[in-house]
């Protein structure tokens, strides 16, 4: 049975083309970056008058950046 | 052909005394201000975002990786990757801004204390149980790939690659505890990183630049598929070894299915969130705000990480194509023995070593911390004192390291690759351990009974599955081999989180719900101020 199912799954995402499969990796920074850009100041700074390089949404976006140029490129 | 291996000269030698020097004056350095268990298994609550994002990648990146990534990118090309990029960063960063805050808040010292806090001390325990021993047992497994590594280079006897670098490690996190681990973490993370980023340059100089070694790597593989007989000829289209996303049917241990549903949304959650050896850090930052950007910080240096381990693998494919299978652990140090200089070979041994060191380091401390607080405090001496408790925390820091040695030479006489071995045996507990974590903290209803259940049911999809995959065990039952790639590591931890969070979460609807002090450990979507 369980060679039947993994026979299956197996069959089902061979249809699913490359380019398919390259945005939805793509999709997990771009839903990232959309969390993190609308997130609280609050939830991402130690003080109420931090200045902008303590705000960790700037360097979580650079790191997505980062990976969402690798994954589209490679 | 001519012996590959080079001996180490006295330059060489030199900057790895300099490294080893260096972390053991900063594990004295440490040690000093050590006084109370909570100093040794919490550095007393202050370390600075810095030392923790370093801390976490240094963790992470241990000899396992170079040895065992450099050797994968050999075999597989930059799918090697995606164990840095998405199978990292993603994580982190939803680690930073949801989890990590909380078990801060919570105020506790092993994730396990949460599973109790939330479920009961069965739940605790056997999680714990599960850690310890995947822990313990890692610990042998980064042993052997400094044993493998030094052989590759040097020529050096495995046996006393072993013992000296347990040794020097048990010293500093004896004496220094986790506060010892982190700052050494930070030199360590400083000479991996620059380490491998030097030889990297100087391979991509020799090769002049990245597009004549992307040729270089193509023309490789085409003479050695045209060798091939038709039958095993790849299919079209053949992935690169330069694609980062390979088709299910891809001979490698990474296609993209694997990576995206296995790595990405599982195994790599698992580990950020679920792991003690990683959480630990962060619970010891010293404010909300430091552990988070400690995390944020480490998911920046991961962005550089597979630059400077999977390239080199790459170099290593031009050099030596025709590298057995079982020989591919030495890729990368073949690659150094023959292509650098004296001195330079000195630089990434003590990456190398500092890789290696700062997760065995870790592992070792995290091992002491799950048995100190999980076992000995919790059944046996529940009104111990800090002096006593920190007692404990040496002696078992002592303990594991004998174990380790004993444990790492055994494994030498197997014959695997040394991060297929990592793989398998994080599989067993980290898909079940994080599904139990992961529908406590979001679901008010799962219970107590239900996550233990859960946790079991996964760690058994595990077994089975693992079984089902090896070969002597499907003659015996006289079937086929469930998955047609000899590494599926990740597809075990997807089947076991998926089977323990369905049985975690049905069986709760069958049993009558926790009280209300167990549900203020569940995660709330507001933002919430001061400890839980």
């Amino acid at each position: 049975m369980l060679h039947g199912i993994g026979q299956h799954l197996r069959e089902l995402f061979l249809q699913v083309p490359l380019s398919v499969a390259r945005g939805l990796f793509l999709a997990v920074f771009f839903a990232l970056m959309i969390w993190i850009v609308q997130m609280s100041r609050s939830a991402t700074t130690p003080a109420a008058n931090s200045p902008w390089h303590e705000d960790l949404r700037v360097w979580a976006w650079l790191a997505l950046l980062f990976q969402l140029f690798v994954y589209a490129m490679l | 052909m001519p012996d590959p291996f080079v001996n180490l000269q006295v330059l060489d030698y030199f900057v790895i005394l300099l490294y080893l020097g260096g972390t053991m004056l900063i594990g004295y350095w440490v040690s000093k201000s050590i006084h109370s268990s909570s100093d040794f298994f919490l550095a007393g609550r202050s370390l600075p975002w810095w030392a923790v994002g370093f801390s976490l990648v240094a963790t992470d990146i241990g000899g396992t990786d170079i040895v065992g990534l450099g050797g994968m990118a050999h075999a597989y090309g930059m799918a090697a990757a995606n164990f840095d990029w998405i199978g990292c960063i993603p994580a982190m960063l939803v680690a930073a801004f949801i989890f990590i805050p909380h078990f801060w808040r919570c105020g506790i010292t092993t994730i396990p204390e949460l599973l109790e806090r939330r479920f009961d001390y069965r739940v605790r325990s056997a999680v714990s149980f599960s850690w310890f021993v995947f822990m313990a047992c890692n610990l042998g497994v980064m042993l052997v790939a400094a044993a493998r590594f030094m052989h590759g280079l040097a020529d050096w006897n495995e046996y006393i690659t072993i013992l000296i670098v347990a040794t020097l490690v048990a010293i500093y996190t004896y004496s220094g505890g986790l506060a010892a681990v982190v700052y050494t973490d930070v030199l360590q993370g400083s000479i991996m990183i620059g380490g491998c980023l030097l030889i990297t340059l100087m391979g991509l100089w020799e090769f002049g630049g990245w597009q004549p070694l992307q040729e270089a790597v193509e023309q490789t593989l085409s003479q050695h598929n045209s060798l091939l007989p038709p039958s095993a000829q790849p299919r079209t289209p053949i992935p690169t070894h330069f694609d980062l996303i390979l088709p299910v049917d891809s001979p490698s241990p990474f296609p993209w299915t694997a990576i995206l549903f296995g790595l990405t949304f599982v195994v790599s959650p698992s580990y950020w969130i679920g792991n003690q050896s990683i959480v630990q850090r962060s619970l010891a930052a010293k404010s909300e705000y430091e552990a988070k950007a400690g995390y944020v910080w480490g998911a920046m240096l991961k962005n550089i990480i597979p630059l400077v381990i999977v390239v080199p693998g790459l170099m290593a494919l031009v050099r030596f194509p025709d590298l057995a299978a079982s020989d591919r652990d030495h890729a990368l140090s073949k690659l150094i023995s023959l292509s650098f200089g004296t001195g330079v070979r000195g630089i990434f041994v003590a990456a190398f070593l500092a890789a290696l060191m700062s997760s065995v380091d870790s592992y070792l401390n995290s091992a002491t911390t799950l048995f100190a607080h999980d076992f000995y405090k919790r059944f046996w001496r529940p009104e111990t004192d800090e002096r006593q408790l920190l007692r404990v925390g040496r002696v078992m820091t002592v303990a594991l390291t004998l174990w380790g040695i004993v444990f790492s030479m055994l494994l030498l006489q197997v014959d695997a690759g040394v991060y297929t071995i990592f793989q398998t045996l994080m599989a067993f507990i980290q898909g079940p351990a994080f599904a139990v974590l992961l529908v406590g903290l979001v679901s008010r209803r799962a219970v107590a009974g239900a996550a233990l259940v859960g946790f079991l049911s996964g760690v058994m999809t595990t077994i089975v599955l693992f079984l089902l995959n090896q070969q002597w065990f499907c003659t015996a039952v006289g079937t086929t081999r469930l998955f047609q790639r000899d590494d599926p590591s990740l597809y075990f931890s997807l089947w076991a989180f998926l089977v323990a969070a369905t049985v975690t979460i049905t069986f709760s609807y069958g049993l009558r719900p926790e009280p209300e002090e167990k549900l203020k450990y569940v995660l709330t979507w507001r933002k919430t101020e001061g400890p839980v």
